[in-house]
């Protein structure tokens, strides 16, 4: 055996598409702070969810080498995951905001992958605890909308459905604040009404031809705003990217437009943003599902990175 | 600070070995034990997949990251009644990745196995090495070895066809046997996987090496084990420990390409590794799981097996425990 080189090198344990980890004193306004969120308790649906953090790990650092390739690295910091226990509704999302408000005081954007949609609203608490004066609207991708009506007391819905209306009643604006994008299939008459004052864009509309036209549209919408809470569920891709997603009379949309989509968003200020409702199903890295989800989260990074809309 | 400041579920968090701290090798230095992942298996037949052990093992090892958590900081092993102070072991061991085998054929890979060992050996810290099949034992080998040859510690796995043609030999002793990087003189062979031949058994007695069989170790105390370590250990070479899935009974675990009915249990096999644990253990390698074995990702009682055997290797190398006997009242 010829004597070792100097600086041999390994590969690290698996972190956030190759993210250096670090705590909360390692952030500044420069960073994108990585977390993950292993809860999918609430939102009405089999466990998996809660896998989508682990499995965007070990996927996203073999992707780096080639989708992340130019990806500002020197920026990123995984930061863990959050914790979730106690696993009771309100004390879950007391704990989860109080956690997003100290990542977001730091300065930092705050990214969350994994979990499911149904513990937004604890995580856009957090960013108003962090910034009370801050008027936030909430640009969400998703095949549902999840505007069930929201009294105040939970139902016997699963939290999921209902979660849309309950961070509109956080916005100042209310569903006015609120914009659905990819939306498809069946909705119900009381959702459809609900919807009406938001800026409702289907997932049709969004694979036609007038998409550019869309994406002033939501520009316009959107500089409204100081702060945008971008939340993107796995569900609105499409069925060939995401297995059970979708029926086949109407299907979601292909990743490069979810992509597309999010590249529109460079100039917007996104101080916090959720990647949620990927379902791995325990596979292994190199699947579809979990390359799509993580080449959206390569570009979700890229629209929060300093640089692109600072924090107003 | 953490921003979350409790400990996680298995499949959380930062999947280190036992949620062991990070470290590079440039950072080791003697005090430390450092886990290396090894994602090497020979990638033929239906049954591959040992290559995703290093990942499994990770995960499993994640249910002992108790060091880890400041409310388990003395913790007591349950089965032998000892209180254990968890510090040194956050202090001393650390997790240093994968070896750098993407897209390597090969030769190379083994050559970077080789060559990450024999570094983290010159930085005075031991290493434990998780495979992976039995391809990654003879680098690994190799890169302990410096003028000196290794003294070695099988656990399970195939005996060498000493001085036969080692062409067919599935012995992953065989070429550093042949090599001169492990000297047969210094080796000992502990419940291996098949009947060793007449012609080995002399070869090996001749060499002055030692053979125990699985039904013998029961009967050994962990003391005698623990000094025919030691003495292994005085040799000028380094001392490495390989333990093959095989060594456990196969109803136990069932997750080996090469199941056994006459193996050892887990309580045998771990007071043994505590025991070799006592000497100065340069390399431990651990291969032989395929966790695709009955789907992938659950985990399976033979990770669970691997890493609770693993256990009793750090409480002992890093002196936590002298032994894991009872003891007594």
């Amino acid at each position: 055996m010829t004597a070792p080189p100097d600086r041999m090198r390994t590969i690290p344990v698996a972190t956030f598409f190759g993210a250096r980890t670090g705590t909360l004193q390692d952030l500044t306004s420069n960073h994108v702070a990585m977390t993950g969120l292993h809860c999918d308790h609430f939102g009405g649906r089999p466990p998996a969810a809660r896998f989508a953090a682990r499995q965007i790990r070990y996927c996203g650092t073999e992707l780096h080498s080639s989708v992340g390739r130019n990806l500002r690295r020197e920026h990123l910091v995984d930061i863990d995951d959050l914790k979730v226990f106690p696993l009771e509704p309100v004390r879950t999302e007391d704990v989860i905001s109080e956690q997003c408000a100290r990542v977001i005081d730091t300065g930092a954007r705050l990214l969350i992958l994994g979990g499911d949609y149904s513990l937004a609203p604890a995580l856009l608490g957090g960013a108003l605890r962090a910034q009370p004066g801050a008027s936030y609207g909430l640009l969400r991708l998703s095949s549902n909308m999840d505007l069930q009506s929201f009294d105040g007391e939970r139902t016997n819905l699963p939290e999921r459905r209902i979660t849309t209306s309950r961070i509109a009643s956080m916005l100042a604006g209310g569903v006015h604040d609120v914009a659905l994008l990819g939306v498809r299939g069946l909705v119900t008459t009381e959702e459809s009404n609900c919807a009406a004052g938001t800026l409702l864009v289907t997932a049709g509309q969004l694979r036609g031809d007038g998409r550019s036209r869309i994406i002033d549209r939501l520009l316009c919408w959107a500089n409204g705003f100081s702060a945008i809470f971008l939340s993107i569920d796995a569900d609105v891709l499409a069925g060939a990217a995401v297995e059970q997603a979708t029926l086949p009379e109407s299907p979601g949309l292909p990743a490069e437009t979810v992509v597309c989509v999010l590249r529109s968003l460079h100039n917007l200020a996104i101080p916090i943003a959720h990647l949620a409702g990927h379902r791995p199903d325990f596979d292994l890295t190199g699947r579809s599902a979990t390359e799509a989800v993580a080449a959206i989260g390569l570009e979700l990074i890229e629209a929060m990175l300093p640089g692109h809309g600072p924090c107003r | 600070m953490s921003v979350r400041t409790t400990p996680l579920p298995r499949m959380a968090g930062d999947l280190t070995f036992m949620r062991a701290r990070r470290a590079t090798i440039e950072e080791l230095g003697p005090d430390n034990l450092a886990v290396l992942g090894a994602p090497l298996e020979r990638n033929w037949g239906p049954k591959s997949g040992c290559r995703f052990g290093p990942r499994a093992l990770r995960e499993t090892s994640v249910y002992f990251g108790w060091h880890a958590n400041p409310q388990f900081s003395q913790p007591v092993d349950v089965d032998a009644r000892k209180r254990i102070d968890t510090s040194s072991i956050h202090d001393r061991l650390v997790d240093i990745g994968d070896v750098a085998l993407n897209n390597a054929e090969g030769s190379r890979g083994k050559q970077a196995i080789g060559m990450t060992i024999a570094a983290i050996r010159t930085r005075g810290a031991a290493s434990i090495l998780l495979g992976g099949d039995d391809e990654v034992v003879a680098p690994a080998l190799s890169g302990l070895r410096t003028e000196n040859p290794c003294s070695l510690i099988q656990i399970g796995g195939i005996v060498p066809s000493c001085g036969r043609d080692i062409g067919d030999d599935r012995s992953s002793a065989s070429r550093p046997v042949a090599a001169g990087d492990v000297a047969l003189a210094s080796t000992l062979f502990i419940a291996p996987a098949q009947v060793p031949t007449a012609e080995f058994c002399t070869d090996l007695a001749k060499a002055g090496g030692q053979l125990i069989e699985a039904r013998h170790l029961p009967g050994m105390s962990s003391g005698k084990i623990a000094d025919i370590s030691k003495r292994l250990a005085a040799g000028k070479g380094a001392l490495a420990v390989h333990l093959d899935l095989t060594a456990l009974s196969a109803p136990l675990h069932g997750m080996s390409n090469t199941p056994r009915f006459d193996g050892l249990s887990v309580a045998v096999l771990q007071n043994a590794l505590a025991a070799i644990g006592q000497a100065p253990v340069d390399c431990f390698i651990m291969t032989g799981l395929n966790p695709t074995l009955s789907g992938l990702s659950i985990v399976k009682t033979g990770q669970r097996l691997l890493v609770t055997l693993l256990l009793g290797f750090i409480y002992g190398r890093l002196r936590v425990l002298s032994s894991l006997e009872r003891e007594s009242a």
